[in-house]
């Protein structure tokens, strides 16, 4: 078993649905297989729906926590926003938004 | 222009002892890289549609050029808007917010892509290829 099958996983509902209903679901399992093979020490990754509120679009938020030994996530979160906008189009990749952090109750 | 003194506040609230101090970091610095990016197009003659949500206008105009300048600070305003609205709305306790990191993260964010719409407005040409990607 591969150490990416290991990190677990969460897909709430509400995205699983908002990705279908964009035929989003390919491009997010490509996203969140690029994550895992490219941040270190990723210890977990929540996908949810982003609520629009006051602007303008909803969307999906994959949620990426690092264990707290790792360098800033700065780095690795540019390098997959890099990674997204050259690997999709606009119509693609503006549904999907990653935020990647480190905290210690995450492991490390 | 003025959306980036959004930024001294952030840093300043950052340095407060709070869940809520974070947050409104958080929300101090998606406002200054925004207001920068709204104020640029307007500048560049770029006019939302009556109507339409001024927030997510921005954030497609700079998703939807062909430069890759622009699409980078499009990606760093889609993560800091999700950042806002989880500041600003979703108030139920989350580690995001029980430490100054997400607010650091969010403030260093900011600063790095207003230095390069810097960049971009200072140089005459960059600034017009800039222009020139932008969707009709």
């Amino acid at each position: 078993m591969s150490t990416q099958t290991l990190i677990p996983t969460t897909i709430d509902p509400q995205a699983a649905s908002f990705a279908a209903r964009f035929g989003l679901q390919a491009p997010l399992a490509e996203m969140v297989g690029h994550l895992k093979q490219h941040v270190p020490g990723l210890q977990s990754v929540v996908v949810e729906y982003a609520p629009a509120y006051d602007t303008g679009e909803d969307g999906i938020l994959i949620q990426a926590w690092c264990n707290a030994a790792q360098p800033p996530q700065q780095q690795y979160w540019q390098q997959f926003s890099d990674w997204k906008t050259a690997r999709f189009s606009a119509d693609v990749w503006r549904h999907v938004t990653l935020i990647l952090s480190c905290d210690e109750r995450h492991g490390g | 222009m003025a959306g980036r003194n959004f930024l001294n506040v952030a840093r300043f609230v950052l340095s407060g002892q709070s869940e809520y101090h974070w947050r409104a970091a958080v929300i101090h610095a998606y406002y200054a890289l925004f207001l920068e990016c709204r104020d640029a197009l307007l500048a560049w003659g770029q006019n939302p549609a009556q109507g339409q949500n001024v927030h997510a206008w921005a954030r497609l105009r700079f998703a939807y050029s062909s430069s890759a300048d622009l699409k980078k600070i499009a990606g760093a305003l889609d993560k800091l808007v999700r950042l806002r609205n989880k500041a600003s709305y979703e108030l139920t306790a989350t580690a995001l917010f029980s430490s100054p990191a997400t607010a650091q993260d969010a403030i260093q964010t900011a600063e790095h892509e207003l230095a390069l719409l810097d960049q971009i407005l200072a140089d005459p040409l960059r600034r017009q290829a800039a222009i020139t990607s932008l969707p009709p």
